[in-house]
């Protein structure tokens, strides 16, 4: 009996093909430790009162949930983030066309402004907050200076501090810090749209001129389809990037003043390493995980309905 | 040949791990001082010093400061560190680390450093009370940080003013006299500005007022005091009533130094050690037109003294090596280089005496101020989350909430206690 299982098992192992699992194996274990783990320790984590200094880290079930729902700074995060996010990559997205249509006709110099384009992107996102943050203080910045020398404004603006001065309800730092967003995010789309455009055939171009259609017409019923497929997933993956966004938002303003600018990826850092509150920060973190999701899930479905096309 | 080939490489690599096991190898973080090129001069002359010494080779690490409280929170709770470190707060961290994990009591081994009696010999006795906790001894203090004010010799002199400001009255009286404003009223000079750090800068407010954070015991928060309360009256009428403080001390863009450097502002209070050496690069037109005085003085005459240490982390994997380069490095003559290239302090009474420090214009001053500084250190685990300067944490929250206008002093005081004594309580032994 015994050795009729030994021969059962032997044959199971046998019949399996370890050659992809091989393959597939460092890739596995890469995301695997890097993504899945850290990702089932946070869930883990949120069911505990994990505070760093406090040697007690008892289970409270969902208690950090309940708290996190009743925390009104959380709700006025969530507002901040998906509105953040959406404007971000609306902006972003237009722009980015914008210029991919431009850098895709026949101009002088487009190779010099294609590379310039990039220069938003590969600029680490430090500079970029630092420099934007110098270009935007209230009381050094150079564009303030040439404002009141044109006698536009009768006192220095503070864009990331003016929270009084509203626009579309908004104020200041809000407008300024998502300015710097878009300002670095649309050369990604660009260069997506780019290589998308790059692949229209002319001829239809041709066709639709001696057809005697518009330059809209055209751009409504050759461009606009052909570069959908790249358009959808370019935003969807901006759209799970913004939502977990950190970078700008505490660089320039750390999410201040007065939470104008608090987004869920500052406010987690914030629980976590100004309040050491890892529990309560993992919980938050579960938010950013269920708002990506949704985008993640028209972006996989998305992905499957392209491949059965295919 | 084959064969041959594999039993030299089997040998060779026996050599190359029985060679890194026996040798002797330790890890040490410190924090950026000073320009980060004579940084790292200084610290591969002393660790190659060291290693033909004592053959013993030191890894160095140099930690931001922007990342140093975070690195330090997490090795004290168990991550990975080094076998040395520059610290501060040894007293939260080593109860956050609870024997276990971060700073070591190193105690037991005093005697290799002559001894209670040598010790109080060498340093300050101040700044030994920020890393000796009844019978427990976290390390070597290395550097103190006073703020102070500093101010524009040559607008005090068109204003007529002779003296450096003594007390809260004299920052009023000279602020109004050195606020200038431009035909259309906007304020083109401040008379007085405060550091960008609102919580480091509350502690010389609320001190000098003669108010404290926590009760005698740590245990309980002290802050809705009347003291408390005429500080935060204090910083709120410098920008309200007198006017002589900009507004936006409390923004996100606010930049003390820069306001300084250019010229936007006559007095800058709690300005610390690195204060001369900044002007000095930034802006060195102005070195022959600043000066600095000791802390001004309310009820009391008070300043923040922040500082570091020296510790061995309990995650070290020698000991004995790890305490023969704090044996190293903490000689006079060492710590005399190591205090000029960091453009620090030192706690160290010979190193101070050395005129380079006595007679240097900005550093003078901070000196001298050292017999009114106060350790910033509260013995209570949940300290560094009450007093971190960040949004979320109870001081930072009270000063912004209250200077910007949007709570009440009293309102604020209240809320604060409230919050410090629920981290206060939250902690378990």
């Amino acid at each position: 009996m015994k050795s009729k299982k030994r021969g059962q098992n032997k044959s199971f192992f046998a019949k399996i093909d370890w050659y992809p699992i091989l393959m597939v194996s460092p890739a596995f274990i890469f995301i695997f430790s890097l993504a899945i783990y850290p990702l089932l320790e946070g869930i883990r984590l949120s069911f505990f009162d994990w505070t760093l200094i406090n040697p007690k880290k008892p289970f409270i079930g969902f208690g950090n949930y309940k708290e996190l729902l009743t925390d009104s700074s959380f709700w006025a995060t969530i507002n901040n983030t998906i509105l953040f996010a959406f404007l971000s990559v609306l902006i972003s997205t237009i722009i980015g066309l914008a210029v991919a249509l431009l850098l895709n006709k026949e101009i002088i110099g487009r190779g010099f402004y294609r590379a310039i384009t990039l220069i938003p992107w590969v600029t680490p996102s430090v500079i970029i907050a630092f420099t934007w943050w110098w270009l935007l203080s209230k009381d050094f910045s150079p564009i303030n200076h040439l404002l009141l020398n044109l006698n536009l404004i009768d006192r220095p603006l503070g864009f990331l501090s003016d929270i009084d001065t509203t626009i579309f309800g908004r104020g200041l730092p809000f407008w300024s810090v998502l300015f710097v967003r878009v300002w670095t995010s649309f050369t990604f789309k660009t260069i997506m749209f780019l290589s998308a455009l790059q692949s229209i055939p002319h001829s239809l171009y041709e066709s639709a001129s001696i057809d005697g259609a518009n330059v809209l017409q055209k751009f409504r019923h050759i461009t606009l389809p052909y570069i959908k497929p790249v358009m959808v997933v370019t935003v969807t993956l901006s759209m799970i990037w913004n939502l977990s966004h950190f970078d700008y938002n505490y660089l320039m303003t750390m999410g201040g003043p007065f939470g104008t600018t608090n987004i869920l990826g500052v406010f987690v850092y914030q629980k976590a390493f100004s309040s050491f509150r890892f529990g309560y920060a993992s919980t938050a973190g579960i938010a950013i995980l269920v708002l990506s999701s949704i985008f993640a899930y028209f972006y996989l479905r998305h992905s499957k309905k392209t491949e059965s096309i295919k | 040949m084959k064969k041959k080939l594999f039993i030299l490489l089997v040998v060779s690599c026996l050599v190359v791990f029985t060679g890194s096991a026996l040798a002797q190898d330790i890890t040490f973080w410190t924090m950026n001082y000073g320009t980060s090129s004579a940084q790292t001069d200084l610290l591969d002359d002393l660790t190659q010093e060291f290693e033909e010494e004592t053959g013993i080779n030191v890894e160095y690490e140099i930690i931001n400061w922007n990342q140093a409280f975070n690195k330090l929170m997490m090795v004290s709770s168990g991550a990975p560190g080094p076998d040395v470190a520059d610290g501060f707060w040894a007293y939260t961290f080593s109860r956050i680390g609870n024997e276990k994990y971060g700073p070591m009591d190193i105690s037991e081994y005093k005697d290799r450093f002559g001894g209670q009696e040598g010790l109080e010999e060498m340093f300050y006795a101040s700044t030994l009370q920020d890393v000796t906790f009844g019978d427990r001894w976290y390390g070597f203090p290395w550097r103190i940080d006073v703020k102070t004010l500093a101010y524009r010799t040559d607008y005090f002199e068109e204003a007529g003013i002779t003296e450096p400001p003594d007390t809260w009255e004299d920052l009023v009286e000279y602020g109004k006299k050195l606020t200038i404003r431009d035909e259309n009223g906007n304020v083109t000079r401040w008379g007085v500005a405060i550091e960008n750090d609102i919580v480091q800068n509350f502690y010389n407010w609320l001190w000098q007022a003669g108010g404290e954070f926590l009760t005698e015991d740590n245990q309980k928060s002290a802050i809705n005091s009347p003291e408390a309360k005429e500080a935060l009256q204090f910083l709120y009428d410098l920008i309200y009533v007198h006017e002589v403080m900009s507004p936006s001390v409390i923004d996100p863009d606010y930049n003390a130094e820069a306001m300084y450097y250019s010229g936007k502002t006559a007095m800058l209070t709690q300005a610390g050690y690195g204060f001369g050496a900044n002007l000095e690069r930034s802006a060195p037109q102005l070195v022959d037109k600043t000066s600095g005085t000791i802390p001004i003085k309310n009820e009391k005459r008070v300043a923040f003294m922040g500082g570091g240490y020296f510790g061995v982390m309990h995650r070290t994997s020698d000991v004995d090596a790890s305490l023969k380069w704090l044996e190293f490095l903490m000689t006079p003559e060492r710590q005399l280089r190591y205090t000029k290239v960091s453009e620090t302090i030192s706690p160290m009474r010979e190193v101070n005496e050395n005129p380079y420090f006595k007679d240097h214009w900005w550093l003078g001053s901070i000196v001298e101020s050292i017999r009114y500084g106060r350790s910033t250190q509260h013995q209570h685990p949940a300290w560094s989350q009450i007093t971190k300067s960040e949004p979320g944490s109870p001081i930072y929250d009270m000063v912004v909430d209250v200077l910007s206008g949007r709570q009440g002093i009293d309102e604020a005081l209240e809320e604060t206690e409230e919050r410090m004594n629920d981290l206060l309580e939250n902690y378990e032994e």
